[in-house]
């Protein structure tokens, strides 16, 4: 296996992916699939839709591999996007999702090492993205993570926290601006 | 074209990336990304803007099963002996 970073190495697997490269497809596999399918668990709560969400997911990198154009951001960065996209098409399938929750972060053993939570360092885009949040109402800020993260859709919201539709997607959308008015100064 | 509003531009990427879309305006805007560079750059800006979220995960092994089913599936198995994939 090579010596360089992961990250470094991703560019050049899914150029062997979009040839057909078996071996670069296992690689690319191994290298993001634990990243992915935390993001799919968080944003599904249940492995089997997670599992659902990941294989999808691949299939779709492995086709669309010629696709991905660098210069136009990361690999990880369309990686992520379309386990997002594929993970949210698999919850909006599904009714109740609130009341299913069967997997929780916390208490995953297979959670590795490198846990933000634990890791003291954060990337200096993390940084500032937080001291931003931190600029926003409550409101605001919890909407635009509850929906990031958890998946949650504006009605779930509007619901649980008993207020109109059109009250969330203000609090998001102001939010929003507000965001990058901060990211941009 | 009412997509050319760039203030409209703006909002969908924005709900793009964060995740509100509706399933049917979502496609949509995607079809639409594809050909016009200009919106896919805004979805790349937000991109950017949300994206350090994304560190907040924390990976988790997927199921050995989940590579071993994709492998089948994309017909990889045939092609190449597992020892060169080590």
């Amino acid at each position: 296996m090579s010596p360089r970073k992961d990250s470094e190495r991703l560019p050049e697997l899914i150029a062997r992916c979009a040839l057909g490269d078996p071996a670069a497809f296992t690689s690319l596999y191994r290298a993001t699939a634990p990243k992915l399918y935390g993001i799919a668990l968080q944003l599904l709560k249940r492995e089997a839709w997670a599992e659902e969400a990941l294989q999808e997911s691949y299939i779709k990198i492995w086709r669309n591999a010629a696709s991905f154009n660098p210069d136009k951001g990361s690999p990880m960065t369309w990686m992520i996007c379309i386990v997002r996209n594929q993970s949210l098409d698999i919850a909006r399938k599904t009714e109740c999702r609130a009341h299913e929750v069967e997997w929780k972060a916390e208490t995953d053993p297979r959670r590795s090492a490198d846990d933000p939570a634990i890791r003291a360092e954060v990337s200096r885009e993390l940084a500032r993205l937080r001291q931003c949040l931190a600029r926003l109402t409550n409101r605001q800020r919890c909407c635009i993570l509850l929906i990031y993260h958890q998946g949650f859709t504006p009605t779930e919201l509007a619901r649980s926290l008993g207020v109109p539709l059109g009250t969330v997607k203000t609090w998001v959308r102001r939010g929003l601006i507000r965001l990058r008015e901060c990211l941009r100064s | 074209m009412r997509y050319d509003d760039t203030d409209l531009q703006d909002r969908l990427a924005g709900e793009y990336v964060l995740g509100t879309l509706p399933e049917r305006t979502r496609r949509r805007f995607e079809t639409l990304m594809h050909g016009r560079p200009e919106i896919r750059e805004r979805v790349v800006e937000w991109q950017g803007y949300l994206g350090p979220l994304d560190e907040e995960i924390v990976p988790v092994e997927p199921p050995a099963g989940v590579l071993q089913r994709l492998r089948k599936w994309l017909c990889l198995e045939q092609v190449l002996p597992d020892i060169a994939l080590r």
